[in-house]
C-alpha cells in the first residue's frame, strides 16, 4: 500500500513537471517524406523508414549530381588495381556509434548478406561485382565481372557501397531474426551517419544528432540537432503546414507555390523563384504499347507524339512545374549530360531549334495519312488493314489529379488527329497493373532520372528489353511499352563496358538515330524535384542563389549534406568546404577523374 | 380509397414543409444541370476562385465550377440514393413475404440470412467490398449500399404479414386454392403498401448517406460527380483549413436537405397513418 | 438462477455469432484473393521509383515479396494460415508498413479511438435520452416541438461535415482550437498537464461533433418509444386507476430505457470502427484514421486485420446484450421463447 503511495506521489510529480517538447530553434521539421507509421530502421526490408538511409547509415562516396562528383564519406580514398579491381581505404577515424571501428569486413559482410536475403543494400551488386574481400582491416577490394562489364554498375556497386554493422548483424542472422527485426530502440542503433532514431509514434518520428559523430573533425556536424518528420495525412495538409510554418524543410507537390512568397508573403523558397521553381527529377513518358494495333506503327507513334499539346498542358495541368523533355531522352537541363545529345540530328529530324518535338496537329495528321489511315465516317481513322485506330484508353491513377487533366487534354488532340481515345481513371493497383503486365494501352508514367550513368540508366530503363516481360507477367524494372530492339541491347552494352568516351558517345548517338525512328514511347515532360524550405527558423537552404546541394528533397537517398549547409536564422555559418570538388579546395573527386584513373589503371 | 389515405398528410404543416423541400431538390437535380449548362468536371485556369457572377458558387482547386458540380451532385446522389432503396425494397420484400408465405424451412433459412446480414457489421462489409472493387460506377455503389439495407426490413414485412395471413380473408383464399403468387398480390401487399412506402424512403436517405459516407473514405463511385465526391475532394484539398467555405458547405447543405426532408415526410407519414402517433 | 433455459438461450446465440463471425472473417479473407490485381502493386512501386537505377533490386525484391507474403500458396493453404495465426493473435504483416506486424500498428492507435468514443458515445446517449424523455412528457408543447424538429434535423446532420463546419468557424475563422490531431505537432504524449491541456484543446471540436448528431437519433428513439408506452394498455389502465401522471411516466420511461439500453451497448460496440470519418476530418490518429491509410494504399493483410477486430469487437457487444436481455427477460430466463 505504502509501495502504491509513494508511485501515486511521483507520477503527480511527474505529471506536474514533465512536459516533454524538443527545441523548436534547434530542430528542423519535415514534410512529404513519411505518409505513414514508421516501419523499419533495418535496410534488410524492401522498404525502410525514411531516415535510415539518408541519415543514419552513410556510404563510402556520396555521389555530388550537381558536381558530378564524389566525395569520401566513410572511404578516405579509392585506388585501381588495374581496370577492373577498384580498392576502398576506410577512414581511420570512421566508427559505429556504438565505438566500434568501420571495418572492411563490415563492408564485405552487407554485401554478402544482401546477396543472401535479396534484400538490403546493394542488392543485386552480384550480377557485376565478381568478388568484395577484405585485403586488410581498413581496406576493401571489389572486382568487376568480365563476363558482364559495366562499368556504371561497377562504379556505383563499389563506391556506393554501404557497410553494416557486422557485429550487430551476425548475432541477428544467427538467430534467424534479420527480417522481422525493426532496429527501433534508440538505444541499440548502431549507425555510422551522423543521426540516430529519437522517438517515434503513429504521428512523428524524430532523429536526434550524435554530438560526438566520428567524422565531426573531417565533416564538422550537420546544424539541426534534431529533425522531426510529422506523419500528415496527405498532400494538402502537408502543404498547409508548410503554409502555417510548421514545417522547415518539404518534398511535396503544392499547387501554384508561387502564391506562398509572391501573394501571401510567407518567407517560403523553392529552388527557382520563377519558373519552372523545381529542379528535374526525372522523364515524365506517354508510354505507347508497342503491342497494340495501331500502336505497333511507328508512323502512328509518331503522329501522337506531334499532338501531345506539351506546353499548355504542363502550364495548366503541371503548374508550369517541368518543361518539355528532349526526344532523346536526355535531361538536357544539366549541362554535362548535353554532350550525350546529337543536337544535329534532333534538329533534323524535328524541325526545331533545339530538336524538341513540336505540338504540330496539322503535321499529326500528314504522317497518318501518307501512312494510309483514311478518316472514316465517324472521324476515326482506319488502317491499310482496314482496323480502326482505336478505342484506346489513355489512363493513369485516380487523385492523381495533375496527370489526369494532361491525360484529358492529349485524348481531345488525338481525338482531333482521327485517334479514337478516352480517358480512364482506375484505382492505383489497377493502373500499375496494366502498367506492369503490359495491358494498357497508353499511360503517363514515371521512368528515371539524372544520375551518374545518364543518359545509360534511361535508356536502359525505357528501351531494354531484357528488363521487360511478355505481355500478361509483371515486370517493375523496365520497358512497360514491350519494346523489342536487339540493336539497342548490343548498343547498350557497348556503352557501359568501353572506357572510350567517343565510343560510348556514338553508342548514344545511334540509339537517338532509333528511338527518333521508332519513337517506342514519347518522352513528354521533366518532373519536378519536389523541394521548399522556410527561412522562419533555418537559413541558407541549397537553391538557384546558393547552389551547394542539388539533391536538396528530404525525401531524396542523397541529401544528407542538405543538413550540413543551413544555418539557425539567429547563427549563419558558411556551407563546409569539403562539399566542394577537389579542385575547388573541396573533397568531392569528379567522375570524369575516376573514369581517367580507371584508363590509366588498364595494364 | 387512396385519396381519402393521401388528404391528411396534406393537413400536415410538417408534411408540407418537407415535401416542398425535398421536391424543390429534386427539381434542382433533374432540371439543375439542364438548365446551368456548365460541365462540372470542366478544369479551368481559374482555381478556387470565391462565388462571384461568372461562378455562382465559386471553384474548386482545378478550376471547376462549384454549382456545376452541386447540381450533377444532387442528381447523382438521388440517382444512387433510388437505385440503392429500389435494391433494398425489392430484397426485403421478396425475403419478407417468402418467409411468411413458405414457412417452414424456407422461412428458417431466409430468416437465418437476414439474421447473419443484421448481425453483420454492414457499412464495414460494404466497404470491404468498394475497397476491392477498383472501379465504380454510380450503378455498383447504389448495389453495393442496398445489399445491406434490407435485412430489418424484411423481418418487419414477414412479422406484418403473418399477423395478417392469421386473418380470415387470407384464409379464405387459401381454401380457394389461389397460388402463393396471386395471395401475395392480391391480398397481402396492399396490407403493407404504406410501410413499404415509408421504408421505401428511410432506404433512399441510407442511400444519399451511404455513398456520401463511402465517397469520404475514398469508396465511391470513380466516374462522375456526387455530393459525396464533392465533401471527399474537399477534404482531401483541405478547403475547410483553408476556408474556402463554398466549396464544402454547399454538398452538405444539400445532403442535410435532402435527408431531412425525407425524415419529415416519413415521420409525418408515420404519425399519420400509425393511430397510436396520431395527434388528437 | 442459472437455470438449464437460460444457459441453453447463450449456448445458441453465442454459436449463431461464432458462425457469423466465421462467415464474416471468411469473407474478410476471401474477396481480395477473389478479385484480380497485384496486392504488392504499391510496395514496389515505390520500390521502382527509390531504386530507379538498380532494376537488379526490384527483380530480387519482386520474388523475396512473393515468397514472403505467402501469395504464391494455394488458397486454403493460406485461409488455414490465417485463421491459426488469427488465433494466436498474429494479424499478419502490414504490406505499406513491411515488415511492421499489423497488430503492432493497429494496438497503439486504439487508445486514442476509445478516449474519444467512449465518452462522446456516453454522452450524447444521456443527453439524447434526456431530451426524448422530456419531450415525450412535455407531450405536445413548445418543448416537445423544438426538441422533435432540431432532433430530426440534427440527427440527419453527418456528423463528418458538422466537423468540418466546427473546423472552418472555431478553428479558421475565430482561431479559437486548433484544426487538426490529437495534440500539437512535435510534442511527445506524456503524462503532464500542459500536455493535458493541450490535448484537450485538440478534443473539444471531434467530441462536440459527435455527441451532438448523434444525440438527435436518441432523442427521436426515446420520444417515440415513451408514447408507446404512454398510450399501451397498462398506461391507459393504471391512469383509469388514479395513478399520478408522473408515476405512469416513470413506468414508461424506465420500459423504453431497455432497448436504448441495447442501442448503446451495440453503438459501444461499434466504436472501434464508429467514427471513421470524423477521424480523417480531424486528423485525428485513431484506428478509423489507420484504416483510412489501409484502404487508400490497398493495405490488404492490415485491412482484414483491423476488421477482423472491429468485426469481433462489435459481436461481442451483440452478446453482451443477449446476456443482459436473458437476465432480465423472464421468458427467456424460463425457457419460454417464442
Amino acid at each position: 500500500m505504502r509501495r502504491f503511495l509513494v508511485l501515486l506521489v511521483l507520477a503527480l510529480t511527474v505529471l506536474l513537471i514533465a512536459q516533454v517538447t524538443i527545441p523548436r530553434e534547434e530542430t528542423v521539421y519535415i514534410a512529404g517524406a513519411l505518409w505513414g507509421p514508421a516501419t523499419t530502421w533495418n535496410l534488410y526490408a524492401p522498404q525502410s523508414t525514411w531516415g535510415t538511409d539518408q541519415f543514419l547509415f552513410v556510404s563510402a562516396f556520396q555521389y555530388d549530381l550537381g558536381r558530378d562528383a564524389w566525395i569520401p564519406f566513410i572511404a578516405q580514398k579509392y585506388e585501381f588495381v588495374d581496370d577492373k579491381t577498384i580498392r576502398i581505404h576506410i577512414r581511420p577515424e570512421a566508427k559505429w556509434s556504438d565505438g566500434q571501428p568501420i571495418t572492411a569486413e563490415d563492408f564485405v559482410y552487407a554485401l554478402e548478406l544482401s546477396k543472401k536475403l535479396g534484400v538490403g543494400p546493394g542488392v543485386g551488386w552480384d550480377n557485376y561485382i565478381e568478388y568484395v574481400k577484405a585485403i586488410d582491416t581498413k581496406v576493401v577490394e571489389f572486382k568487376a565481372r568480365e563476363d558482364a562489364l559495366n562499368y556504371y554498375q561497377f562504379l556505383s556497386y563499389s563506391l556506393g557501397a554501404q557497410p553494416m554493422p557486422k557485429h550487430v548483424y551476425s548475432k541477428l542472422e544467427a538467430e534467424g531474426t534479420i527480417r522481422d527485426w525493426v532496429n527501433d530502440k534508440p538505444d541499440e542503433q548502431v549507425v555510422s551517419g551522423p543521426y540516430k532514431l529519437y522517438y517515434y509514434d503513429p504521428n512523428i518520428v524524430i532523429y536526434q544528432r550524435i554530438d560526438n559523430w566520428w567524422g565531426k573533425d573531417i565533416f564538422g556536424l550537420p546544424r539541426p540537432k534534431f529533425i522531426g518528420h510529422v506523419i500528415y495525412k496527405d498532400n494538402p495538409s502537408a502543404s498547409l503546414a508548410v503554409e502555417k510554418g510548421d514545417v522547415d524543410w518539404a518534398g511535396l507537390f503544392i499547387p501554384s507555390v508561387w502564391e506562398m512568397w509572391e501573394k501571401k508573403k510567407l518567407p517560403i523558397g523553392t529552388w527557382y523563384n520563377e519558373k519552372p521553381y523545381y529542379l528535374p527529377d526525372g522523364v515524365g513518358f506517354v508510354y505507347l504499347n508497342n503491342t497494340k494495333p495501331g500502336l505497333s506503327d511507328p508512323a502512328v507513334r509518331k503522329a501522337i507524339a506531334h499532338a501531345i499539346p506539351y506546353e499548355e498542358m504542363l502550364v495548366k495541368a503541371y503548374f508550369g512545374y517541368g518543361s518539355q523533355a528532349h526526344p532523346s531522352m536526355v535531361i538536357d537541363l544539366f549541362e554535362p549530360n548535353k554532350q550525350y545529345i546529337n543536337y544535329d540530328l534532333a534538329r533534323k529530324t524535328w524541325g526545331t531549334s533545339d530538336g524538341r518535338i513540336p505540338f504540330d496537329l496539322a503535321k499529326a495528321k500528314k504522317i497518318l495519312d501518307e501512312a494510309g489511315y483514311k478518316v472514316g465516317k465517324d472521324g476515326i481513322r482506319v488502317g491499310p488493314d482496314g482496323k480502326k485506330l482505336g478505342p484506346y484508353t489513355i489512363s493513369v491513377p485516380y487523385g492523381w489529379t495533375d496527370w489526369m487533366m494532361m491525360c484529358e487534354m492529349i485524348a481531345e488532340n488525338l481525338r482531333s488527329i482521327g485517334i479514337d481515345v478516352v480517358t480512364e481513371f482506375p484505382d492505383y493497383s489497377v493502373w500499375a497493373d496494366r502498367m506492369t503486365k503490359g495491358t494498357f494501352d497508353i499511360i503517363i508514367s514515371w521512368s528515371v532520372g539524372p544520375s551518374f550513368d545518364h543518359p545509360f540508366n534511361i535508356y536502359r530503363f525505357v528501351l531494354d528489353k531484357r528488363l521487360s516481360a511478355p505481355v500478361g507477367e509483371v515486370t517493375w524494372a523496365g520497358d512497360w511499352q514491350r519494346y523489342d530492339n536487339d540493336e539497342v541491347v548490343e548498343l547498350l552494352d557497348r556503352a557501359v563496358s568501353t572506357l572510350d568516351p567517343e565510343v560510348r558517345k556514338n553508342a548514344y548517338f545511334r540509339i537517338q538515330e532509333i528511338i527518333y525512328r521508332d519513337m517506342p514511347s514519347v518522352p513528354a515532360f521533366f518532373t519536378a524535384h519536389w523541394y521548399e524550405y522556410s527561412t522562419k527558423y533555418w537559413i541558407n537552404w541549397p537553391n538557384q542563389d546558393n547552389p551547394y546541394w542539388f539533391r536538396p528533397a528530404p525525401w531524396h537517398v542523397d541529401t544528407l549534406p542538405t543538413l550540413f549547409g543551413i544555418s539557425p536564422k539567429n547563427n549563419p555559418q558558411p556551407v563546409p568546404k569539403w562539399i566542394e570538388t577537389t579542385d575547388k579546395g573541396g573533397m568531392g573527386v569528379p567522375t570524369s577523374k575516376v573514369f581517367e584513373d580507371l584508363q590509366s589503371a588498364k595494364k | 380509397m387512396f385519396a381519402t389515405m393521401i388528404r391528411p398528410l396534406f393537413k400536415n404543416k410538417k408534411f408540407i414543409v418537407g415535401i416542398s423541400i425535398f421536391l424543390f431538390f429534386l427539381m434542382l437535380g433533374i432540371l439543375g444541370p439542364v438548365l446551368y449548362r456548365v460541365s462540372p468536371t470542366k478544369m479551368t485556369w481559374d482555381y478556387e476562385q470565391p462565388p462571384s457572377a461568372k461562378y455562382p458558387l465559386g471553384t474548386d482547386t482545378y478550376g471547376r465550377d462549384v454549382l456545376a458540380q452541386l447540381l450533377h451532385g444532387i442528381r447523382s446522389s438521388l440517382y444512387i440514393g433510388f437505385l440503392a432503396a429500389i435494391i433494398s425494397l425489392s430484397i426485403g420484400t421478396v425475403v419478407g413475404s417468402l418467409a411468411a408465405v413458405k414457412r417452414g424451412i424456407v422461412d428458417d433459412t431466409l430468416m437465418a440470412i437476414t439474421n447473419i446480414v443484421l448481425t453483420t457489421p454492414s457499412i464495414l462489409i460494404a466497404i470491404l467490398i468498394a475497397s476491392y472493387l477498383r472501379i465504380r460506377s454510380m450503378e455498383v455503389v447504389a448495389v453495393i449500399l442496398g445489399l445491406f439495407q434490407w435485412p430489418w426490413f424484411a423481418r418487419a414485412i414477414r412479422a406484418q404479414l403473418m399477423s395478417v395471413m392469421s386473418r380470415e380473408y387470407v384464409y379464405l383464399s387459401i381454401m380457394a386454392g389461389y397460388s402463393d403468387m396471386r395471395l401475395v398480390i392480391e391480398d397481402l401487399l396492399p396490407t403493407i403498401a404504406t410501410y413499404a412506402f415509408m421504408s421505401f424512403v428511410l432506404f433512399i436517405n441510407g442511400g444519399i448517406m451511404g455513398e456520401a459516407g463511402l465517397s469520404l473514405i475514398g469508396l465511391g463511385p470513380t466516374r462522375g460527380i456526387s455530393l459525396g465526391l464533392m465533401l471527399q475532394w474537399a477534404v482531401l484539398m483541405e478547403a475547410v483549413r483553408r476556408g474556402l467555405w463554398w466549396w464544402f458547405v454547399p454538398p452538405g447543405v444539400a445532403i442535410v436537405a435532402l435527408t431531412a426532408s425525407l425524415m419529415v415526410i416519413s415521420t409525418t407519414m408515420d404519425e399519420v397513418f400509425n393511430p397510436r402517433l396520431r395527434e388528437e | 438462477m442459472a437455470s438449464k433455459p437460460l444457459f441453453k438461450f447463450l449456448l445458441r446465440r453465442f454459436i449463431f455469432l461464432l458462425v457469423t463471425y466465421i462467415v464474416a472473417t471468411t469473407i474478410v479473407f476471401i474477396l481480395p484473393r477473389a478479385i484480380p490485381g497485384n496486392p504488392l502493386a504499391q510496395l514496389l512501386s515505390n520500390l521502382s521509383r527509390l531504386a530507379q537505377a538498380n532494376p537488379e533490386a526490384i527483380r530480387a525484391a519482386e520474388r523475396t515479396l512473393m515468397a514472403e507474403f505467402g501469395i504464391d500458396k494455394p488458397l486454403l493453404v493460406q485461409y488455414v494460415t490465417f485463421v491459426f495465426k488469427a488465433l494466436r493473435g498474429d494479424l499478419g504483416t502490414s504490406i505499406s508498413f513491411y515488415p511492421r506486424k499489423v497488430i503492432d500498428l493497429v494496438v497503439p492507435v486504439i487508445p486514442w479511438t476509445l478516449v474519444l468514443l467512449l465518452p462522446a458515445t456516453l454522452v450524447a446517449w444521456i443527453l439524447g435520452n434526456t431530451l426524448g424523455a422530456m419531450a415525450a412528457y412535455r407531450r405536445n408543447t413548445w418543448i416537445d416541438k423544438g426538441v422533435l424538429t432540431t432532433s430530426l434535423i440534427v440527427s440527419q446532420i453527418p456528423y463528418y461535415w458538422l466537423g468540418m463546419i466546427f473546423i472552418f468557424f472555431f478553428g479558421v475563422r475565430l482561431g479559437w482550437l486548433p484544426t487538426q490531431g490529437a495534440y500539437s505537432l512535435g510534442t511527445i504524449p506524456n503524462l503532464s498537464w500542459g500536455f493535458f491541456l493541450d490535448a484537450l484543446k485538440h478534443y473539444v471540436m471531434p467530441f462536440a461533433s459527435i455527441v451532438i448528431s448523434a444525440m438527435g437519433g436518441w432523442a427521436i428513439g426515446m420520444r417515440v418509444m415513451v408514447v408507446y408506452e404512454l398510450g399501451s394498455d397498462y398506461s391507459l389502465f393504471s391512469e383509469y386507476l388514479g395513478m399520478k401522471d408522473k408515476r405512469i411516466f416513470k413506468y414508461a420511461f424506465r420500459n423504453s430505457l431497455l432497448p436504448q439500453i441495447t442501442g448503446l451497448a451495440l453503438s459501444l460496440g461499434g466504436i472501434l470502427g464508429g467514427a471513421l470519418i470524423t477521424e480523417i476530418v480531424f486528423n485525428y490518429p485513431g484506428t478509423g484514421f489507420l484504416l483510412f491509410k489501409a484502404l487508400t494504399t490497398l493495405d490488404y493483410p492490415m485491412i482484414q486485420g483491423i476488421f477482423v477486430i472491429l468485426i469481433a469487437s462489435i459481436y461481442l457487444a451483440n452478446f453482451i446484450v443477449d446476456f443482459l436481455y436473458a437476465l432480465i427477460d423472464p421468458r427467456i430466463r424460463l425457457g419460454q421463447e417464442e
